[in-house]
């Protein structure tokens, strides 16, 4: 499983791998999905386990509106978007049993 | 060569924005234009440049600066993007072309506020200027003539007083001297004075929110199915492929700055300027021009010779003793006409942090020398 997380335009999306890089969680920088809509055309993907401490991180930037997606496989066509973030990241915090370290970089 | 026109362009840099430019034509793909580790290198250092330009003027949106090729880009795309032919606008006699030029090409009513004998704005007939129509005042932060530098504090007040939009031209000041983000609404800088990055890169800040109209447009790297790209801070300006060698050049220089500290910098040009100007000062039919009682000045020193024409002269300067100066209107006609030196011109001194005594000692001698004749 992955996460896409989408920016309005490029410097959003600049900005927020900076601070989520800066903050040791490992991103990769992707073009945007053609069946995904977003001002910028380049997204970052994230795996599971650190997306909560992601999205709580980038709270505190001014960075627009984001969209936030998940793909259950990597071989899989379709990304399901995730509405509702804040009960998402309360989900995410009570479900992972594992630790976001393995992750950092 | 002795390079004393650092005003026209800092032809001494720091080695770092060569470098720059240099790693930036072989690596840097096309700013947001697709996700490979080419574009977003470009794309980081292009981020990380204006941070470190709203560092240095205190913003803190770092998106609130937008990459052009040059301050006379800048001012022409600012003054195309906010004003309107109707609207009333007050600048100065001491501006450069830069600004008089796409003022005049607006077509909108332009008042002037004068200047004393030395070259000062008289700060005190603005109001007198102002009318109910009156939206924008444009002018500059300092003299690329005179080297006087613009009481913005005062200007600032008054502007505010009538709801005046305040558009600065910072392209002699920043790198220079102090420019602080609280001194106008938006500031129009270029990248190849003093903040010593290459030429072919300038720039637009804007302090707070205004209503752009779109005068540049086309490719912008995202949102390709909108007819226009965004009309906000930065994209407005910035359509079409960035000059990111050049904006990393740009990010060095700037970092060298920060690095030695600008009010080191400042010292330091203005050491030298005072060191030229009082070892000439007293020489016989010499004009030099500028409030010389101004403790702050920038780093020039614009003069002539009775009876020498200001190109003869910079051709004895480079001819005899390679000291490379700037002769004739320095693209400021309304301030040559204040001075009366159309027919003559000025030949301009402007010195660098990076110039030394022994070359001031040089031009000091060079000029003692051609005033005997």
């Amino acid at each position: 499983m992955e996460y896409i997380i989408t920016f309005e335009n490029t410097h959003f999306a600049i900005l927020s791998e900076r601070h989520l890089l800066g903050a040791g969680l490992a991103v990769n920088v992707l073009p945007l999905p053609s069946q995904l809509s977003a001002g910028c055309g380049i997204c970052l993907r994230l795996k599971p386990q650190i997306i909560g401490e992601a999205l709580k991180a980038l709270k505190a930037l001014e960075i627009g509106k984001i969209g936030l997606y998940k793909r259950n496989a990597d071989d899989e066509k379709n990304y399901e978007e995730v509405g509702d973030r804040e009960n998402f990241i309360k989900g995410v915090e009570n479900n992972n049993g594992k630790s976001a370290c393995q992750y950092r970089q | 060569m002795i390079y004393f026109d650092s005003s026209a362009t800092s032809l001494l840099k720091p080695a770092t924005v060569a470098e720059a430019v240099s790693y930036a034509i072989g690596h840097f793909g096309n700013a947001g234009r697709s996700f490979y580790d080419a574009v977003m290198e470009a794309n980081r250092e292009i981020f990380y440049t204006r941070m470190e330009i709203a560092e240095l003027i205190g913003l803190s949106d770092p998106l609130q600066v937008a990459y052009t090729s040059s301050a006379t880009e800048s001012l022409n795309l600012i003054i195309g993007s906010l004003i309107q032919p109707q609207d009333a606008v007050i600048t100065t006699v001491t501006e450069h072309n830069s600004v008089l030029r796409p003022l005049y090409l607006k077509g909108c009513q332009l008042s002037f506020l004068p200047c004393d004998a030395a070259g000062k704005l008289k700060v005190d007939e603005f109001e007198g200027l102002v009318q109910g129509s009156t939206k924008f005042l444009v002018c500059s932060h300092g003299s690329n003539v005179t080297g006087n530098i613009t009481d913005t504090d005062s200007l600032r007040q008054l502007c505010r007083k009538h709801n005046i939009t305040m558009i600065l031209d910072i392209s002699q000041t920043f790198g220079s001297c102090p420019v602080d983000i609280s001194m106008a609404d938006v500031f129009c800088f270029t990248g190849h004075k003093g903040l010593l990055g290459p030429q072919g890169v300038g720039g637009i800040i804007v302090n707070g929110d205004l209503d752009f109209n779109i005068v540049k447009t086309g490719g912008a790297g995202s949102k390709s199915f909108d007819r226009f790209q965004e009309a906000k801070m930065p994209d407005v300006f910035e359509a079409g492929t960035l000059n990111a060698p050049g904006i990393y050049g740009l990010q060095k220089g700037v970092q060298f700055i920060k690095s030695v500290g600008l009010e080191a910098i400042a010292a330091r040009e203005n050491h030298l300027a005072r060191l030229f100007y009082e070892g000439i000062k007293e020489l016989p039919g010499l004009t030099i021009v500028g409030d010389w009682q101004a403790a702050d000045r920038l780093p020039l020193v614009s003069l002539k010779f009775d009876g020498l024409d200001s190109s003869d002269l910079a051709a004895l300067l480079w001819q005899d003793y390679r000291i490379a100066t700037r002769a004739g209107s320095h693209c400021a006609p309304l301030l040559h006409r204040h001075f009366g030196t159309v027919r003559t011109g000025l030949v301009r001194f402007s010195f660098s942090y990076f110039n030394t005594e022994a070359e001031i000692e040089r031009g000091i001698e060079a000029l003692h020398t051609i005033s005997k004749g």
